[in-house]
């Protein structure tokens, strides 16, 4: 075998998007995130029979887009892909002209958005009622990959990431990879996901959900909140965001993507994958983990999740800032490492890491703790970790580009 | 550029039974274009009850390799996967000293984990809400089958899960080249798995409302042929650089709307099919296919069925296939989808 060393040349995000309980774009996400509010609800939409009604954080009905209600099921996670694929476009300065002349690749993680999991459809099915074809025929036009490159009708390559809860994160990763391969120089990269009553009463028969608002790291932390929404980044050869003379909003510098081989779906005690993640992604950034500014935790608040991220913290970032915000948007799934990637490229551009909400105690299993208040910062690189069913690891490390002020 | 990556080992799995002897075995007694079901099953439908041939995968070789036990809670899905993985490592084992550490799994998959998460909302529906079953949720992931691969090796190394239908196996191509061309891994464990249930032969006689076709017609464009098959079909990649070739090498991979590059580019070589007897499709391959000389396009999908992540099946096929000298390379593996793009994964 060759002597083997990782090579990542950086890549530019020229756009951010996204969607959340904690706000229908970026900027008003950022806002409720620094204001520490947030508003878990007993959704009136995803029901189910339990002793127990668990609070979700549910998009409100403002910021979801036009059919997500009336049209199919299916075509939800794509819709919400599409709203923050939109203002990420925006931002990036990407019009139709160029999405459509360039090789334009789409790589989007979700959960929900690619699984045939229609309840209404399966009910049917079982009971003999003989469903018709429009559920099968909306679920084979749902991958929100493809309704993101037919809305934008580009033509380079695309792909449905289905890495369970690091979807969102590894479909960034994998897109940096694209580009860093010469298969394209832009890449609409992200995840999204949808609340159903699949994912609801999964995670409440697994017994990590809380009946109150989650408590990330927090020593009386009882499990998470499901939520839902999208996160979309603009990936971008450095040559291709120059050529078309646009600022470079952060840079991709550092992707980690690491198996724990243990379990299907209790984490590593010892955080084995999520370590090696990490250090695959210094290794990439070419720094040590001393020069990691901040982290955005995956930071579910269940029980064995913040524990073993908790008591890796301590051994290998004993100094380094960190957060949760998943107290803001709640477990968005297939999302979740791209909402909180664009969170954590935000926190780079404002300089100001959010408190980690619903943290009050420290867990004296781990020697690290979440910052308690906005946190002004003067740093260059932020790591965002996402861990999912399997142990399945990535981490992300993005780099500040404009001059700190 | 694009690296050229060294097929090194070959793991197979489906309605032809298990490894790579036994595709060539069907490959000797099949004669090509003619389809090979190897069991059927009764779906009632608003119209009555329709018996449908498929091509059944059988699991139960991976207790060779993995102790009952530890399959306790795994699915079909995520055995026959790790089946066809482990034949691959096997089948490279004699040439090559494979650090599963420094291995990467990729799985490509059109339907997922679906038959899980049809038994986990059977569980919803008959028994309630509240007597979820946490294992078939855990299991229902579609990255349950890469996880578990993961698990049985066992692996460190990083892991991707694939859905994007009929591309699901090209797109895995494109990470597979990414990993190993950028030093992440020094081989990749690189597969296909999907798996039929009563959903998905329900959906079928839904679709196509006809009888139930006899046999697989990949070159009958006109006509709606396709039977649904599983299995799983793995292949270990390595730069080629590291190594002999083994069985050949993926040296290009094109994906886009058929124009003149794709059009010159098949014209070239032998032309592996991905043609599986879908009428929607048919079409567009006889029109792609409308100046090659019908001896030099091949299907292989009446010996394993239609499904969606197929193209890596068809790599395998055509790999071994040419070990026995029913074809020879160069020759390029062609899938179309229904968004009329094209997936051409060259063979060298």
């Amino acid at each position: 075998m060759a002597n083997c060393t990782l090579k990542m040349n950086p890549v530019a995000v020229t756009g951010t998007g996204a969607l959340s309980a904690a706000g229908g774009n970026v900027s008003d996400m950022m806002q409720t995130i620094y204001s520490g509010r947030r508003n878990p609800v007993i959704s009136q939409l995803v029901r189910a029979d339990h002793a127990e009604h668990y609070p979700m954080f549910e998009l409100s009905p403002d910021w979801v887009p036009q059919n997500y209600y009336d049209g199919p099921e299916s075509f939800r996670c794509g819709l919400l892909a599409q709203t923050a694929a939109h203002e990420a476009l925006m931002q990036a300065q990407l019009e139709s002209n160029v999405l459509e002349s360039r090789p334009v690749g789409v790589c989007i993680g979700t959960t929900v958005g690619n699984a045939m999991n229609n309840e209404s459809f399966y009910r049917e099915f079982l009971n003999k009622y003989f469903p018709g074809t429009d559920s099968i025929q909306a679920y084979l036009k749902s991958n929100p990959a493809d309704m993101l490159a037919d809305l934008y009708h580009t033509h380079g390559p695309r792909q449905c990431i289905a890495n369970a809860c690091s979807s969102g994160a590894v479909a960034i990763g994998q897109a940096a990879e694209w580009i860093n391969s010469g298969f394209c120089d832009i890449v609409i990269a992200g995840g999204a996901d949808m609340l159903c009553r699949v994912i609801y009463n999964g995670f409440v028969s697994l017994k990590v959900t809380d009946i109150q608002p989650c408590r990330p790291f927090d020593k009386d932390r009882n499990g998470l909140n499901l939520g839902e929404g999208a996160g979309i980044i603009i990936l971008e050869s450095l040559k291709s965001a120059q050529s078309r003379n646009v600022p470079v909003i952060a840079t991709l510098c550092g992707y980690g993507n690491r198996c724990d081989a243990y379990h299907i779906s209790a984490p590593d005690p010892n955080g084995t994958g999520l370590e090696l993640a990490i250090n695959d992604a210094l290794l990439q950034a070419n720094i040590s983990p001393n020069e990691i500014g901040f982290i955005n935790a995956h930071g579910t608040a269940t029980l064995e999740n913040d524990k073993y991220e908790g008591m890796l913290f301590s051994r290998m970032f004993p100094h380094t800032l960190f957060h949760s915000t998943k107290g803001y948007t709640g477990h968005t799934l297939g999302a979740a490492g791209a909402i909180e990637a664009v969170i954590t490229i935000m926190t780079l551009e404002n300089q100001m890491l959010a408190s980690s909400v619903g943290f009050k105690t420290p867990d004296p299993d781990f020697q690290v703790n979440p910052v308690q208040q906005n946190m002004p910062l003067n740093e260059i690189y932020g790591l965002s970790n996402s861990v999912a069913f399997g142990g399945n690891n990535s981490a992300l490390i993005f780099k500040r580009e404009q001059e700190i002020v | 550029m694009f690296e050229r990556m060294a097929v090194r080992g070959i793991g197979v799995v489906g309605g032809f039974g298990c490894g790579n002897q036994a595709f060539h075995h069907a490959l000797n007694t099949t004669p090509q274009g003619c389809g090979c079901p190897n069991d059927c099953v009764s779906i009632e439908t608003s119209y009555g009850p329709y018996t449908w041939p498929i091509y059944r995968a059988d699991d139960s070789p991976l207790q060779e390799f993995v102790p009952k036990r530890k399959l306790r809670r795994t699915n079909k899905f995520s055995r026959l996967a790790t089946l066809a993985a482990y034949l691959a490592l096997k089948d490279a084992a004699d040439s090559l000293k494979t650090d599963v550490e420094r291995t990467a799994v990729i799985i490509a998959t059109g339907y997922g984990a679906s038959s899980t998460t049809f038994k986990f909302l059977d569980n919803v529906i008959l028994e309630g809400d509240s007597l979820a079953s946490p294992t078939l949720f855990s299991n229902s992931v579609h990255s349950s089958a890469a996880s578990n691969v993961t698990i049985l090796l066992p692996t460190h190394g990083p892991c991707l899960t694939v859905t994007q239908f009929e591309m699901s196996g090209v797109a895995a191509v494109f990470n597979a080249h990414a990993w190993l061309q950028q030093r992440r891994v020094d081989a990749v464990l690189l597969g296909c798995v999907d798996e039929i249930n009563d959903v998905l032969l329900y959906s079928y006689q839904n679709f196509f409302k006809n009888q139930p076709p006899e046999n697989i017609e990949p070159f009958s464009y006109k006509r709606q042929t396709a039977i649904p098959g599983e299995g799983a079909a793995f292949l270990l990649l390595t730069r080629e650089e590291d190594s002999d070739i083994g069985y050949g090498c993926i040296s290009d991979v094109v994906w886009n709307k058929p124009d003149d590059t794709i059009v010159d580019l098949i014209s070239r070589q032998r032309i592996i099919s991905a043609a599986s007897g879908h009428k929607l499709c048919g079409h567009k391959y006889k029109t792609l296919f409308q100046n090659i000389p019908p001896q030099d396009i091949f299907s292989f999908t009446p010996l394993y069925g239609s499904m969606p992540s197929a193209q890596i099946f068809d790599i395998a096929a055509a790999l071994l296939a040419q070990t026995k000298e029913v074809l020879s390379r160069p020759f390029v593996s062609v899938k179309m989808d229904r968004s009329d793009s094209a997936a051409l994964i060259n063979l060298t």
